[in-house]
């Protein structure tokens, strides 16, 4: 769903929910802090130091899937489960048994193998979550412990300490909590159910579409979060989608799909009728339109304008994913052998790594933007830590900050509550133009260069990726638009962004699950490569009996 | 081409617990009249045996029409209609439907872990172009037609919904049979066997019941959980889970040929496990499972509570049990695990499918009229019948995935091979299915074991075995023998490219001592051979006999089979060690907490 609005004068940064710990604590939470505690306090062994960290993470989920195709529905489940993800931390912040890498050390996921878990129980069953937790608790401690007691052996065969070698270090953090209140589920199964039997009933209009489906989708995720520190949180989200899928044998002879994905707040109702049916025209007519394009065949490289929701397609992709700081080591391992961690970013804090005119700015806590809901905000990551309202990442092209979680790799990182993700991501520009300006600066260049035509990118592909496009191919000499399919960009990466050649001052929010995006609506970049798709998909011809659909085609008896 | 190993395995707790996968069913159901029944009717006993009545009788009513059948039969129609007068024409098409109607619910030391109910829907498309000699399956072995390409289709009798996923399958599987048909054409090939069988059209269409399978979740769930709870009592079981499996599946096949078929089974699985840990940290799991059609007919609480107090006993008895040491010698198959025995070495290798494939070892392809197996031992397979004197047998069907009906097939008389598990896909001499082809559904059906029965002329009492046993010991200088009392399932391997070797994995194993001391319960062994080896070594069968039920995973998926079998004496098994799953630590440092309390 994209919502197109103006730039505001200045940021508005709306304070979340947030509660102090008053209120009552629930089955779930009573669990976790009876099991902490007694943990904390007694879980030992003479094989392995103490734990001086554990963190007990419970998602309790809430799930209703519904989808129909002409009428008929085709699943529906409604599904709650929760899962556990517990943290075991032996050492100390300094240096622990997730301070090394090295060969075989999957130091992320420490759950061990062939162990008898118990998986998280349902309900207000205070005894069955604290055994989930207790099984688990113990089988992470052991191989936490067995970690760091081969770390600190082998430092000692080497006569070394930790100081002497490349390590990780845990973030002291402040001790926070949070509590939201837990959502209900906003839709009933029949209420879904009813709603895309009747949607699907639309596609019987397009009797040649091969498939054609509508699904809802409504979660309730509540996470319950408590610490050894005494950091604990209660945060309860909603997810709730509606997809319209279609798909056909274009004249090519290939199956051509194409999606439309209707996100919904959770104050939104579901749509009408009225609103189903232009989406489902919408789509039906953007997949005819796509089939009569012809198939771009060209190898390009040249400006590119990138309009409307491919501008956040390209940030996320090529930008934002890499404003991580590295969780890896930078040097070889002291066990040698893996060395994932590239150090690029880190090293690059105060130097420009982007155009002078774009700034990249995290509000994490924001929750709407000039009425449109942002659906990445978020008032605490997943460790526990409480993000600022406002993180400048690049002021002006030079890069102020990475995101940042608890494990540390450099002196210089702090934990900044963007362990999870960046949630609301505004890439603002210092000077804006308009659309329509940047169309002809794009002409302007492509005179300037000799071609025949520049190129506009104005949307992502039916799953949201920037491959196998449809491309708009503006001709030179007449400024005639026309619109290719199958193309794939095949040269374009964050430098390009170092040289940006004109940028929109119009924002538009754009919201990819957890992430929200307020970007500029238009980006005119020079020097990138496209070229055709090849496709190899086998070839099929149109059906020789007649779509059921098309009552005429029933042959009499 | 994937490598044939089959194994014998449940998935009652498939959804949150995989690991908790290999069970054994062997009880049989129980009554009580002194506590309820495990089932959802509350009724007294004599309504019960009323309701019972009427249900077999309701069972064998015959719907003169049904709705599903009938959109199917339309477009079916429709489609040959055109299909059968095109360039490429199509002589024979089918349409299938599998409804699976399914409940989960899993309960582990008095807690409710999972409890699901889905639905779903999946359709079949099968368009032959050519004719029954040569079409375009030809060369195309059964075993590589792996992408069967089921679709989903509506849960409701919708036709519009329906009958246009036919269409749209019916398309794409029809341009991929012309693709086919060209290729199976171009080739030389003096093959003179056929491509497809001839079979007689089928039209049987049962009364298709609705079933809710959700009317008394919670007081399952509450069920379930007091019994799970009963594995508290001991502090060193890790693992103790009560599951209920309920699957209400429905079969749907319209072809061109005019077969009209649609029947309906339910299963209902109960399963308890419990998992302890012995002295070296390693877990120690034991299983018992329980099959039923009805879900009245489960055993009631008061017997499964008991049959879990059993279960914790040999648990305790198992921590302290000694581990055996590689054995080869004389030893006892309890029927059970005769059962997986045959059905592993012997059954695998009488599907005709396997046979025809030239990767296959085809151990017995030509051997019929020849003795395999000792002479006082048959063995056949019957999915016809659902009962084996008071025990339900779980690979019981009507009509297979090919729509032909299920027929008794003998295939040793007297220890003279006679016949192979066929499909409609013809093997040499055999030019009829058996109505052996079957599927998980998604795959393409091939020839599966359904009910395998083997039965024996001369029969020993439990106690004449037990002496033979001995017997043969002092002749091979033996200071015990073996007695496999219990199996979780088996598999084997039956290509040309790795050894043909089985494996049964035993979960109650004795010594039987030669002189007289009392039976040692011991742990930790397998059950290994190769099949034509352990044939000749059968030496006498047991005058009582127990079945195996369980889910058999291969080539076109896991499908419900059953295994009969007397007590077995072999002269001569070999075990090796079994594979030990360690917690690389001891017991768990804290105790469990608040051991013994269900729940608040």
């Amino acid at each position: 769903m994209i919502k197109k609005l103006t730039l505001s004068a200045s940021l508005v940064v709306l304070l979340g929910f947030t509660t102090s710990g008053q209120d009552m604590l629930s089955t779930i939470e009573r669990a976790m802090m009876d099991e902490m505690e007694r943990n904390m306090t007694q879980l030992r062994s003479d094989k392995y130091s103490d734990p001086f960290f554990i963190r007990y993470r419970i998602i309790d989920q809430q799930n209703i899937t519904v989808s129909a195709s002409l009428g008929a529905l085709h699943n529906s489940s409604e599904e709650p489960f929760r899962t556990k993800d517990i943290r075991v931390m032996v050492g100390d912040y300094e240096f622990n048994d997730e301070s090394l890498d090295g060969d075989g050390m999957e130091l992320d996921g420490k759950y061990p193998y062939g162990y008898a878990d118990f998986t998280m129980p349902l309900g207000d069953d205070y005894y069955g979550i604290r055994r989930s937790l207790w099984i688990t608790t113990d089988a992470i401690y052991k191989i936490a412990g067995q970690y760091y007691k081969d770390f600190l052996n082998d430092l000692e065969k080497d006569g070394k300490t930790y100081e002497d070698i490349d390590h990780k270090r845990f973030a002291k953090v402040p001790v926070v909590e949070y509590m939201e209140p837990v959502l209900k589920q906003p839709f009933s199964r029949k209420k879904l159910e009813d709603f895309v039997r009747e949607a699907s009933t639309l596609f019987v209009e397009y009797p040649d579409l091969l498939i054609s489906s509508v699904r809802a989708n409504s979660n309730v995720s509540t996470e319950y979060f408590l610490n050894s520190e005494g950091t604990r949180y209660r945060t309860s989200t909603l997810f709730a989608n509606i997809d319209f899928t279609v798909s056909m044998i274009n004249s090519e002879g290939e199956m051509s799909y194409e999606t439309h994905n209707h996100e919904l707040a959770p104050e939104d109702s579901l749509p009408s009728m009225e609103e189903v049916q232009k989406i489902v025209t919408g789509l039906v007519g953007k997949m005819l339109a796509k089939d009569s394009a012809e198939r771009f065949v060209d190898s390009y490289y040249g400006p590119v304008l990138f309009e409307d929701e491919t501008v956040s397609r390209l940030f996320s992709s090529y930008l934002i994913n890499q404003l991580y700081a590295s969780t890896q080591l930078e040097s070889e391992g002291y066990y040698g052998g893996y060395n994932g961690g590239s150090h690029a970013m880190d090293d690059r804090i105060g130097q420009r790594v982007i155009s002078k005119e774009l700034s990249v700015t995290l509000l994490p806590t924001l929750t709407e933007w000039g009425g449109a809901a942002l659906s990445g905000s978020y008032r605490i990551d997943s460790e526990g830590v409480m993000p600022a309202d406002t993180l400048v990442l690049i002021e002006n092209g030079i890069l102020k900050n990475l995101m940042t979680s608890r494990t540390l790799t450099k002196e210089t990182q702090v934990a900044n509550g963007t362990g999870s993700g960046p949630g609301v991501a505004l890439i603002s520009t210092s000077e804006g133009s308009t659309k329509e300006a940047l169309r002809q600066r794009l002409l302007e260049l492509a005179r300037k260069y000799d071609q025949e035509y520049a190129i506009i990118i104005r949307e992502a592909n039916e799953y949201g990726g920037l491959y196998d496009l449809s491309v708009v191919k503006v001709h030179v000499e007449t400024g005639e638009e026309e619109v290719l399919r199958g193309a794939n960009i095949t040269d374009l990466g964050i430098n390009n962004l170092k040289r940006i050649l004109g940028i929109s001052s119009s924002l538009m929010v754009e919201n990819h699950g957890r992430t929200s995006y307020i970007t500029p609506d238009a980006l005119l970049l020079e020097d990138v490569g496209l070229s055709g798709r090849y496709n190899p998909q086998p070839k099929m011809k149109e059906a020789l009996v007649k779509s059921p659909l098309v009552k005429s085609s029933i042959p009499e008896k | 081409m994937m490598p044939c190993i089959t194994q014998l395995l449940i998935n009652v707790a498939m959804s949150s617990q995989p690991s908790t996968n290999s069970v054994i069913s062997t009880k049989k159901p129980k009554k009580s009249l002194n506590s309820k029944p495990f089932p959802q009717k509350q009724i007294d006993l004599r309504l019960a045996c009323l309701l019972v009545g009427i249900f077999a009788f309701l069972s064998t009513v015959r719907a003169q029409s049904n709705p599903l059948i009938d959109i199917l039969s339309k477009e079916l129609d429709r489609e040959f209609e055109v299909l059968s007068k095109a360039d490429d024409p199509v002589y024979y098409m089918d349409y299938q439907v599998m409804d699976v109607n399914q409940q989960i619910i899993h309960t582990n030391l008095g807690s409710l872990v999972n409890s699901t109910h889905s639905r779903r829907r999946t359709a079949n498309v099968n368009i032959r172009i050519g004719d029954y000699q040569r079409d375009n399956t030809h060369n195309v072995n059964e075993f590589n037609q792996q992408q069967f390409n089921a679709m989903p289709i509506a849960l409701e009798t919708n036709e519009q919904a329906i009958s246009h996923m036919f269409w749209t399958m019916t398309n794409i599987k029809y341009q991929a049979a012309v693709e086919e048909y060209r290729q199976a054409t171009a080739r030389e090939d003096k093959t003179t066997t056929a491509d497809f069988t001839k079979e007689k059209p089928e039209v049987y269409i049962e009364e298709i019941e609705e079933k809710d399978l959700t009317r008394d979740t919670d007081e399952i769930e509450a069920r379930l959980k007091r019994l799970s709870a009963l594995f508290l009592q001991n502090e060193n079981i890790i693992i103790g889970e009560v599951s209920l499996n309920r699957e209400v599946k429905t079969k749907y096949f319209v072809s061109t040929e005019g077969s009209k078929v649609a029947h309906q089974i339910e299963y209902n699985f109960l399963s308890i496990s419990g998992n302890i840990l012995d002295s070296e940290g390693a877990f120690i799991p034991l299983y018992q499972t329980y099959f039923a059609y009805d879900l009245d007919e489960l055993p009631d609480e008061e017997s499964l509570k008991a049959d879990i107090n059993r279960l914790i006993e040999t648990l305790v008895a198992l921590q302290s049990a000694p581990l055996a040491e590689p054995y080869s010698g004389p030893a006892i198959l309890h029927p059970r695990a005769a059962g997986v025995f045959f059905h592993e070495i012997f059954g695998h290798r009488i599907e005709g499918s396997r046979l025809s494939s030239e990767y296959d070892s085809q151990t017995f392809k030509e051997k019929v009229g020849e003795s395999v197996l000792p002479k006082s031992i048959s063995v056949y397979m019957d999915p016809t019948i659902k009962e084996l004197g008071d025990q339900a047998l779980l690979g019981h069907y009507l009509f297979d995935d090919e729509g032909v009906r299920a027929q008794k097939v003998n295939v040793v008389e007297g220890g003279i091979l006679k016949n192979f598990l066929m499909t409609r896909k013809p093997l040499d001499s055999f030019v009829s299915s058996n109505g052996h082809a079957r599927t998980e559904g998604g795959m393409a059906p091939v020839s599966r074991q359904s009910n395998l029965i083997v039965e024996a002329d001369r029969q020993l009492s439990e106690d004449d075995l037990r002496k033979q046993l001995i017997k043969e010991c002092k002749k091979q200088g033996k200071k015990y023998g073996y007695y496999f009392v219990d199996v979780e399932g088996g598999f084997t391997n039956t290509n040309r490219f790795s050894p043909n070797a089985f494996n049964i994995m035993p979960t109650v194993v004795y010594k039987v001592y030669v002189d007289g001391r009392p039976d040692e319960l011991v742990r930790g062994v397998d059950l290994i051979g190769t099949p034509l080896s352990m044939f000749a070594e059968i030496k006498a069968a047991s005058d009582h006999r127990a079945t195996f039920n369980g889910y058999c995973g291969a080539e076109s998926g896991n499908v419900p089979v059953s295994a009969t079998a007397p007590g077995l004496l072999v002269r001569r098994i070999e075990t090796q060690k079994k594979m030990r799953e360690t917690n690389e630590d001891e017991a768990p440092i804290l105790s469990r907490p608040l051991s013994g309390k269900a729940n608040d």
